[in-house]
């Protein structure tokens, strides 16, 4: 068995908790990201998160990809996902490491498991993932950052989810810790809530 | 920092030809959008920060709405009210006047 290991840091100017969320926050998938067709969750707890998901092929829009994804919140800072991509398993890490207030670094390592016969393809498969995975990352990053930055801004405005900004100019202000509700708070009827049955 | 109770948006020849125009107004701490709605020559500021989780507000057509980019929740124009939800939390309306070819907006 062979594993290859590819390997994505980037920087933000938010808190973790904002980071957190918005690997959290399961509605914004469809809306904002290109790369994904269907997103179904049909597990979902504080820590974990089991979604039925179909992917866009970055060069090759028609043709998609299904697989079921496993997200736990490994420690307070690390989620953990679980997947497959085109029948090799995979294991990411994201890492949220808030170096200074407000300021955040991200460590994402992808891990594909090569075993049996698929070792022999590794060489092959190798570079091609490689440019794959940076791509697919960058793309993911640019589609989340605006929603980072932005939410970062208005926490700091003492934005209240499902409430708004307070009422008056001069209580728009905050500077204590941000917190992020796990699991981020739906409303009844969201496509992104688990089906009946299932709980 | 002193809050001004007034401040001059955008000019009513931009809005009339860009229909949809959005700032963040720093001194209210708010981003604030003001439109166009060509059918019926009215024009209507609001606060642009959705209300479920703060996201950025787009214009749609057909019917003529303003839908958040982030979770694709709707909201009336002219009332600001949310139709993807029963959210009472509607997005803030703004009074403005037209001054010279200018759309000045109230606190």
């Amino acid at each position: 068995m062979k594993v290859l290991e590819i390997n994505c840091r980037k920087e933000c100017a938010c808190s973790a908790s904002v980071a957190l969320w918005n690997y959290c926050d399961l509605e914004h998938v469809i809306p904002m990201h290109k790369g994904f067709k269907e997103f179904q969750p049909i597990y979902e707890t504080s820590t974990t998160i089991a979604s039925w998901l179909t992917m866009k092929s970055p060069f090759l829009p028609f043709w998609t990809v299904s697989s079921l994804a496993v997200q736990v919140l490994h420690d307070d800072n690390t989620l953990k996902v679980i997947n497959t991509m085109l029948g090799i398993p995979q294991l990411t890490t994201i890492k949220i490491t808030e170096t200074r207030k407000d300021y955040s670094v991200l460590d994402m390592s992808y891990k594909f498991v090569f075993s049996g016969w698929r070792e022999f393809f590794l060489p092959f498969i190798e570079p091609i993932l490689r440019r794959l995975v940076v791509f697919w990352n960058n793309r993911q990053w640019e589609e989340d950052l605006p929603i980072k930055l932005r939410r970062q801004k208005v926490m700091r405005l003492g934005f209240k989810d499902f409430r708004g900004l307070p009422n008056k100019v001069e209580d728009r202000f905050y500077d204590g810790p941000l917190k992020c509700e796990l699991p981020v708070p739906r409303l009844k009827g969201s496509p992104q809530n688990v089906p009946n049955g299932l709980d | 920092m002193e809050i001004p109770e007034k401040i001059r948006f955008c000019s009513v020849d931009e809005l009339h030809e860009k229909v949809f125009i959005t700032k963040w107004i720093d001194e209210w701490r708010d981003e604030i959008s003001a439109i166009f709605i060509k059918e019926d020559n009215d024009i209507v500021v609001l606060s642009t920060i959705c209300p479920h989780f703060g996201g950025d507000m787009e214009l749609i057509q057909n019917p003529t709405r303003l839908r958040c980019k982030w979770h694709h929740w709707q909201f009336e124009l002219k009332t600001g009210k949310c139709l993807s939800s029963m959210m009472t939390t509607c997005l803030r309306k703004y009074s403005f006047q037209q001054n010279n070819g200018f759309l000045e907006v109230t606190l």
